[in-house]
């Protein structure tokens, strides 16, 4: 058990490590240059903008400014915005609040939906209604989550003027839970879509894969009510692959939030990670990405652990 | 040929059929029969709405036909798919095959590599490469092949490492075959059926990434239009025109929709335990 633990903190350490050196590679050697907005500025001189660039340490070579953005990082320091000049710490947790509530609401509200989509149809294989769930989630899956959001905008704020169009509250109003919520539900709702459609196809195929297995056939033949078989038996069966799939959900809730924050101009971390793209602010984008990249590779680990919690097999010591 | 039947024997799939094959002849046949191409400005006959004269489906902000730019955008969404679809199973299936075939070093290096790059947000990947090229349909079909051919490499090495210890392989192994006689006359045609399904969900994640590519600004660029850089004008238009923004959606989901649905009707008709009634589950 300890053994595998350390085996898959060593494989999750080596991942970071070529996400940071790719992402570092690919920000700095793209096209466009940090110091561009500053170059604009009237009465800027190029010695001004050497010594800035001096500053910012951007004129080292490559290799020298991982490794100096590396150390500084391993000591907990994540480095100053180019923008603003604040922390980047600071500002990822400032924003990573707005998309938690965001993505946090979106999950439950697919897990939810998709998980209850899936069992009806896996208990009802093959009917109407079981192909019906089957082939709108393979078009909701089919569909851009930002076509949605326009859809959504202009049928609920335009035309019918129910939901505000983006924000997370009214500007210049005091903030009211009311007021949150009516900002809140456009933009979950959409980002929900696509993976409760997800979840549906997955809880359908795990749960039709554990009804067909002969330990179901044994329980109904020894008179085992179809309710408790499928909340003993099969549900608890099922639970494996669909915590895999929370895991492996996790951080493409971020990306998808990604698009959506940028439809509804919700001030999360997506719209943060596309910003400092643009700008060329470097700490900021890395940041995100390191983040990110945790996030994902400690998600794949507690999965690990949830199974030996869901699976009373795994709990012995693995030979 | 069987595979065919049963396919077209799954409704949806051969729905899928349809709607793929009929975007495809409107994207060829109907430009030339459109009295006013794709690039061509009206600004006396500005947010028509569909059923409109001589424009079937309207105008846009400065009076383009929509439909010409749809059929444009269309036949731009679909080449894009088709072509980072091909460069992505060629290069996907070459290196699958061999570090399935050999494994060792360069098979654990290159399985640490793509962890790695599944851990990137697929948008931020897009988006960085997307600042690389010149934008354009040629850098989109680079970048989504890019990160397309992962996957397709990760199911061949599967497919061809679950294979290795069958007795059929060993047989032929033991006999001498060399290493190409084995790939291509053992292993491909034995996963053929694994790559057709994956390539074909991976023209329709193509089409939906260059969609968002251009929603974002980085892909084909105006006036060129694509049905992503449609949906990004649309949105300064809701309030006045909501078909701006509805129409290239619906185009992006007929085709998509139609690949998936044809990319899984596949994965039925080619799964050898679906083809006769339960019971030889291997």
């Amino acid at each position: 058990m300890t053994d595998a633990f350390v085996s898959r903190l060593a494989r999750m350490a080596v991942t970071l490590a070529i996400v940071s050196v790719t992402g570092f590679l690919l920000l700095h050697l793209a096209p466009g240059d940090p110091l561009a907005q500053f170059a604009l500025s009237p009465g800027m001189t190029a010695t001004q903008l050497g010594a800035m660039r001096h500053q910012m340490g951007l004129d080292a070579a490559l290799p020298l400014q991982y490794l100096r953005w590396l150390g500084a990082l391993l000591t907990g320091d994540w480095g100053r915005s180019f923008r603003d000049h604040q922390p980047v710490l600071t500002i990822i947790l400032g924003h990573l609040g707005a998309t938690l509530e965001l993505a946090g609401t979106a999950a439950l509200l697919a897990i939810w939906t998709g998980a209850a989509a899936g069992l009806y149809g896996a208990f009802r294989q093959g009917s109407r209604a079981d192909h019906l769930i089957t082939v709108a989630s393979i078009i909701l899956l089919s569909i851009p989550t930002f076509w949605f959001g326009l859809v959504f905008i202009s049928l609920f704020s335009v035309r019918l003027g129910w939901l505000p169009s983006g924000n997370i509250h009214t500007v210049g109003a005091p903030f009211s839970p009311a007021d949150y919520l009516k900002h809140l539900i456009l933009p979950a709702t959409v980002l929900a879509l696509a993976s409760a459609a997800t979840w549906s196809r997955y809880t359908r195929n795990a749960v039709a894969d554990v009804l067909g297995q002969d330990f179901i056939r044994t329980a109904r033949a020894k008179g085992l009510s179809p309710r408790k078989i499928r909340s003993r038996h099969v549900l608890r069966n099922a639970l494996l692959p669909m915590i895999t799939l929370a895991g492996l959900q996790f951080p493409t809730l971020l990306s998808g939030a990604l698009v959506t924050e940028t439809v509804f101009t919700w001030p999360g971390i997506g719209r943060l990670f596309l910003d400092s793209l643009e700008y060329r602010d470097y700490p900021v984008a890395m940041g995100i990405l390191m983040f990110s990249a945790v996030l994902a590779t400690a998600g794949s680990i507690v999965t690990d652990a949830l199974y030996t919690v869901a699976d009373p097999r795994l709990r012995q010591a693995r030979p | 040929m069987n595979t065919v039947r049963r396919l077209l024997k799954i409704r949806t799939a051969s729905a899928g059929l349809v709607l793929v094959a009929l975007l495809a002849l409107a994207c060829v046949l109907v430009p030339p029969l459109l009295p006013r191409g794709p690039l061509q400005i009206d600004l006396h006959h500005r947010f028509l709405p569909p059923l409109s004269g001589i424009h079937p489906l309207g105008t846009d902000e400065i009076g383009r036909d929509i439909l010409a730019r749809l059929l444009a955008g269309a036949r731009t969404s679909l080449l894009i798919g088709l072509s980072a679809m091909a460069l992505s199973t060629v290069t996907g299936c070459i290196t699958g095959g061999l570090t399935g075939f050999y494994g060792g070093w360069t098979r654990i290096i290159l399985m640490r590599l793509v962890d790695a790059v599944l851990c990137f947000p697929t948008i931020f990947l897009l988006l960085t490469l997307a600042s690389f090229g010149q934008p354009g349909a040629a850098t989109i079909i680079g970048i989504v092949s890019l990160v397309a051919w992962m996957e397709v490499s990760r199911v061949v090495d599967g497919q061809i490492r679950a294979l290795r210890d069958r007795e059929f392989i060993v047989a032929v192994e033991a006999m001498g075959a060399s290493a190409t006689h084995m790939l291509l006359r053992e292993f491909l045609p034995n996963i053929a059926g694994a790559i057709v399904v994956v390539s074909t969900l991976n023209v329709a994640r193509a089409i939906l990434m260059e969609a968002y590519v251009s929603y974002l600004g980085n892909g084909i660029q105006p006036p060129q239009p694509s049905l992503g850089n449609m949906l990004n004008d649309a949105q300064e238009y809701l309030r006045p025109d909501p078909w701006l923004a509805i129409l290239p959606g619906i185009v992006i989901a007929i085709a998509v929709i139609g690949l998936n649905f044809i990319g899984d009707g596949l994965r039925t008709a080619l799964d050898p335990r679906q083809s006769n009634a339960s019971g030889s589950r291997r």
